[in-house]
Formats: structure tokens, C-alpha cells, sequence
């Protein structure tokens, strides 16, 4: 189970090379296997120090520390966006080329992952249209299947490219982000046209 | 039967919310017969969202499944029908059936979540389009089941149902 990762995966260090994102989002811990363009086998292994469990106690049911549903799906994701970058890390969410998180269809949970659990994630590359990536794969947990994904679209696209002019609509209280794009798997497209069909 | 009110997904029942929106996220509105129904609601994205300062650091952007989250609470509080999981704890999605990314959301947006409600042979299915202040930010499409994890939802079905218009089968 556990290859050689420096060989064929990535470790920490080389996750954080490759993604933008961190604490408390970065939800890939460890690449076990890559064969670029084609798959990759990624681990998240789930601690009840994660924030979101910060305010439950012993009074509350099992299935309220299940580990969020949608933080699964972004952990898989954040894998895929590992593979759709392999050959060309761009850890930076303003410049170079990005990754954005076009859509996905057929994201089927199978049942709950707890604190203690190490999930793995398989990441298929079925489709690669040009700079429009279309991913499948399976999650599993002591090789028992947690999410089964028939289909995440991803588009790789260049940062300048994806900044809407839309300045003048932007928040007010924040540091007003100027729509620029997102980089990797789990922000949401900047642009409609921009993203890959997802039935 | 038309109920309105003003319930605050989060806070709603004993258990703790453990997700990753702070939210929260508000219903405005809620419609809702034996077969499906309506209902609208809103999250402000404050700058205090807990996901914000790793997504991105210097660059803050609300991720895309936290705008699947959003629909969860919307749907977990609007639901025409008790969902499952049944011991108190928050209610399980089924499936995420599809989601488009279409627009980005910042902190200090305002967005706006249509959420309509049908009964399927599968289970409920919530389909939510989520609206910000430069447009359409995502449609999600959500599958839950009732109570029991049974998947065949047309009959035998839990409260809070009457009866199925059921061979509807999906529309786009």
C-alpha cells in the first residue's frame, strides 16, 4: 500500500508546491501514486482536530462527526487538481495558467467517514479536451468505497484571461478581489462560457 | 399547505453544525406540498467565513463546494419531508447529481439560493440555483433520501408525503 512516495507520488512539501490552498484547506496530505496524464492515488487522513469539529461533544450523535460531505468532494478535487498539474505546478492563484472547478455530475456518497480515517482517493483522467479535463474516480476507506465521482470537470485557463471587468461590482469590505480567477480544483469558475459542459 | 418563516439552517435543531460555512444561511421562504416544493434562501459571505484564509491566502474566494454546502443547509431546512439520517445528526446527501460553476463569490457577497423541491423514485431531489451580486454563481442539483436510507422513495415514504406524482423522470 505504501510505495515509494517520493518516487512515484508527493509528499507535503511538494503538495504545497503544487497547490494554493492551505490551512484549513488543503485537504490532500500525501500522493502515493501518479502516472501523469492518467491517474493518481492520493491520501486525507481525517483528525477530529480538524476545525469543523470544534464544537461538538460527547453528547452528540455518531453521525454528527461524520467528516462534511462537501469537504470530501473538495479533498478528491484537491487531488485531481495535483494530477491536471503535474506536469506544470502553478501554485499561485493570480498569474500563469489556473485551474478552475468547472462542474461535476454524479458524486454518490456511500456512507460516513470518521476521525481516524484514512481516506484514499483514485483519480482517473477519462477525458482531456484540449485545456477542458474531465475527471472519474472512487474514494475509499479501509478499501471500502465513501464516494464514487462519475464526473468532475476541470479547466485549465490563463489567470489574466479570467478576470471578468466587473471591478465596480466587487465587495466593498474586502480587499476587493477583482474576479481574477481561481486557481485548482475547488473555486468556482470564473466565467460561464469557461467551463466545460457538465451535463 | 404554504408555511413561511425565517429559520436559520445552522441553528436549527440540537446538534452543533460541523462544516465548513459559518454562515448562516438564512430561508426567506418556504412552499411546500406533499410532492416537492419552494423555498428561497440567502447567505452573506462575511470575511469571517473559516475556509477564507486558506482559500486562497491573500486571495479570498468562497469555494465552490461550500456553495454545495450552502444548498445542503437550505435543503436540510426546507425539506418537504423528514431526510435521513433520523437520530438527530445532520442530514446526509445522497448524491450530488450536478453541480456548473458559473460565476466566482467573494467575501461581503450576497447570494441568494432558489431552491425547488421534487419527489423522484430515487428519493427527494433539490435542485437550487444560487444567485450573487454579478449574476448566477452555480446550479446544484442534490439527491436525499428519507429516513432509513431506503432508495425507493415513492411509496412507503415517511411523513410529511401524500402522494407522489411519481414517473416524473429527470429534466435537465
Amino acid at each position: 500500500m505504501s510505495e515509494t512516495p517520493r518516487a512515484v507520488g508527493a509528499t507535503q512539501a511538494q503538495i504545497r508546491a503544487r497547490l494554493p490552498h492551505r490551512f484549513p484547506m488543503l485537504l490532500v496530505d500525501r500522493v502515493t501514486e501518479v502516472v501523469p496524464g492518467e491517474r493518481l492515488v492520493a491520501r486525507k487522513a481525517v483528525t477530529c482536530n480538524e476545525p469543523w469539529y470544534a464544537a461538538l461533544g460527547p453528547e452528540h450523535p455518531e453521525s454528527a462527526f461524520a467528516y462534511p460531505q462537501t469537504l470530501l468532494v473538495e479533498s478528491w478535487c484537491q487531488s485531481a487538481g495535483v494530477l491536471a498539474t503535474w506536469e506544470s505546478p502553478n501554485p499561485d492563484v493570480l498569474t500563469g495558467q489556473v485551474m478552475l472547478f468547472g462542474g461535476m455530475s454524479g458524486v454518490v456518497f456511500h456512507g460516513p467517514v470518521l476521525p481516524g480515517d484514512v481516506v484514499e482517493h483514485e483519480v482517473l483522467l477519462s477525458r482531456s479536451l484540449g485545456d477542458t479535463l474531465i475527471f472519474e474516480g472512487v474514494s475509499t476507506v479501509a478499501g471500502e468505497p465513501v464516494l464514487t465521482v462519475e464526473r468532475v470537470v476541470m479547466a485549465l485557463r490563463p489567470a489574466e484571461a479570467l478576470r471578468p471587468a466587473d471591478q465596480d461590482a466587487t465587495a466593498p469590505d474586502s480587499a476587493a478581489p477583482d474576479s481574477a480567477a481561481p486557481n485548482e480544483p475547488t473555486a468556482p469558475a470564473a466565467a460561464s462560457a469557461q467551463t466545460g459542459s457538465s451535463a | 399547505m404554504v408555511t413561511t418563516d425565517a429559520a436559520t439552517a445552522p441553528a436549527a435543531g440540537t446538534v452543533p453544525y460541523a462544516g465548513p460555512v459559518a454562515g448562516p444561511v438564512r430561508v426567506l421562504a418556504r412552499e411546500t406540498d406533499g410532492a416537492g416544493g419552494t423555498a428561497v434562501a440567502a447567505l452573506t459571505v462575511t470575511a469571517g467565513e473559516p475556509v477564507l484564509p486558506g482559500h486562497y491566502p491573500g486571495f479570498p474566494i468562497f469555494p465552490g463546494v461550500c456553495l454545495v454546502e450552502c444548498v445542503r443547509l437550505a435543503a436540510e431546512a426546507t425539506a418537504p419531508a423528514p431526510l435521513a439520517p433520523a437520530d438527530g445528526g445532520p442530514t446526509g446527501m445522497a448524491e450530488i447529481e450536478s453541480t456548473r460553476f458559473t460565476g466566482p463569490v467573494f467575501p461581503g457577497d450576497e447570494v441568494t439560493i432558489a431552491l425547488d423541491w421534487r419527489r423522484k423514485a430515487t428519493g427527494w431531489q433539490c435542485r437550487a440555483v444560487l444567485t450573487g451580486p454579478r449574476g448566477e454563481a452555480a446550479k446544484v442539483r442534490l439527491r436525499f433520501e428519507p429516513p432509513g436510507g431506503e432508495k425507493s422513495g415513492a411509496d412507503g415514504q415517511s411523513p410529511g408525503g401524500e402522494k407522489s406524482p411519481s414517473g416524473e423522470e429527470g429534466t435537465a
